[in-house]
């Protein structure tokens, strides 16, 4: 796993790694914030599964600090506490955001507002992570630092991102709606084409370190280790989302599979693209 | 794993490579699988009463709505009338019932009702 360097640290960088940290929970949290089916499911949205949903995205968002996080760390014990931090401050961003569209207020049960909160932290604690990354670019305080990828790391990432587009879309009825006026066929076809586009993707961006695509390199190879793979991850991170947001309650297997199917398509093109923003 | 740009790639690349065609692979069977084999048709809905609850002065009829059918059903609005004076007939409505899918829901009474005497049925659906 590569280290990266210790930078000099002080208040000015302290606070300006949290401000980055919270535009990027805001960047992140906003479409999910103005939703009103995610202010809805955090009121009646089984507590088990709210648990459940922090309980995973914990040690995802330590991975993550250690891929790319808001400041550098060179220390497992950093990337913990560098997560937690995350979601704290997307607690607040969460909150306040919450407070001022008037979806909790001081007449809101407690019970409501840590539902409302809890749902929205996660996707705001991503965005607060990937801060660094979305805004490096701009930043002049400090040169990229080359990071030693690895075809776990691409994996981790592409899982990532088929989860932060698949958050976006999830709490919604249309994925639903979507599901139920398909058929087999028409599932069929878009398995077939989620796939098409992230290879496409996989050719366009190129994965860096070990998982390289050559231009020597067959077509089917990319397919096999880095798309196919990309897929699963982007279908199991669908199924695991609408798990988590009651979608596939009642259903058969076949229309769970379908509505996936269905989800897997924007988390398809999130873990294909997530080179392009990570 | 790889560490460095090398034209060789891990054999770890090529098993989960291998073992994701597997479930891609099955994915797709199962969807050729029940697009062949299942018939198309209507949505068939039934709704029966799970239990009947005091509450208050009134009652709480908690049912269940199953679509046998091949096809889903929308905007599906289901009644149940008692028959005790004053408890009259009420009326619900479903947003989607997939294929194979059931969904839970309760009517309110005011007034006592009698599970024996308490007839729920489907009054439409729209097919989306």
């Amino acid at each position: 796993m590569h280290r990266r360097a210790q930078l000099p640290n002080g208040p000015g960088k302290a606070l300006r790694d949290l401000g980055r940290a919270a535009g990027g929970a805001l960047v992140f949290a906003l479409p999910m914030l103005m939703t009103t089916e995610l202010w809805v499911m955090g009121f009646y949205l089984d507590r088990l599964r709210l648990f459940t949903l922090l309980v995973t995205a914990f040690p995802l968002l330590v991975l993550l600090s250690r891929h790319i996080g808001f400041e550098s760390t060179s220390a497992w014990a950093d990337d913990i506490l560098d997560s937690f931090l995350a979601l704290g401050l997307s607690c607040v961003v969460c909150a306040i955001l919450l407070a001022i569209f008037g979806v909790i207020d001081h007449d809101t049960p407690a019970g409501e507002i840590v539902g409302k909160i809890a749902i929205q932290m996660i996707p705001a604690a991503i965005g607060a992570l990937l801060a660094k990354s979305a805004f490096s670019s701009v930043s002049a305080e400090k040169p990229p630092v080359e990071r030693e990828e690895t075809y776990g790391g691409e994996l981790f990432l592409m899982m990532i991102g088929a989860l932060f587009l698949g958050f976006n879309v999830a709490p919604t009825e249309d994925v639903m709606i979507i599901s139920y006026q398909i058929t087999e066929w028409h599932s069929l076809l878009l398995v077939v084409l989620s796939i098409t586009i992230m290879h496409g993707f996989v050719f366009a961006v190129g994965f860096a370190g070990g998982s390289e695509v050559t231009p020597e390199e067959p077509w089917w190879s990319p397919f096999i280790r880095l798309t196919l793979p990309g897929y699963v991850i982007a279908f199991s991170a669908s199924l695991y989302l609408l798990w988590i947001f009651a979608r596939t309650d009642g259903l058969s297997v076949t229309g769970a599979v379908m509505a996936a199917i269905v989800l897997a398509f924007p988390s398809a093109i999130g873990a294909a693209g997530a080179r392009l923003i990570l | 794993m790889t560490s460095n740009a090398s034209d060789k790639k891990s054999p770890i690349e090529w098993v989960i490579g291998g073992l994701s065609g597997v479930v891609v692979l099955a994915i797709m069977l199962f969807l050729a699988t029940q697009a062949i084999f299942s018939a198309s048709g209507r949505p068939v809905l039934s709704i029966s009463v799970e239990q009947v609850e005091r509450a208050g002065q009134g009652s709480i009829v908690g049912i269940k709505v199953v679509n046998a059918g091949k096809e889903a059903a929308s905007d599906i609005s289901v009644s149940a009338t008692a028959a005790e004076p004053g408890a009259g007939t009420k009326r619900l409505e479903f947003g989607y019932l997939g294929s194979g899918s059931e969904q839970r829901g309760a009517f309110v009474f005011e007034t006592p009702v009698d599970p024996r005497r308490l007839k729920v049925q489907v009054d439409g659906y729209l097919q989306p």
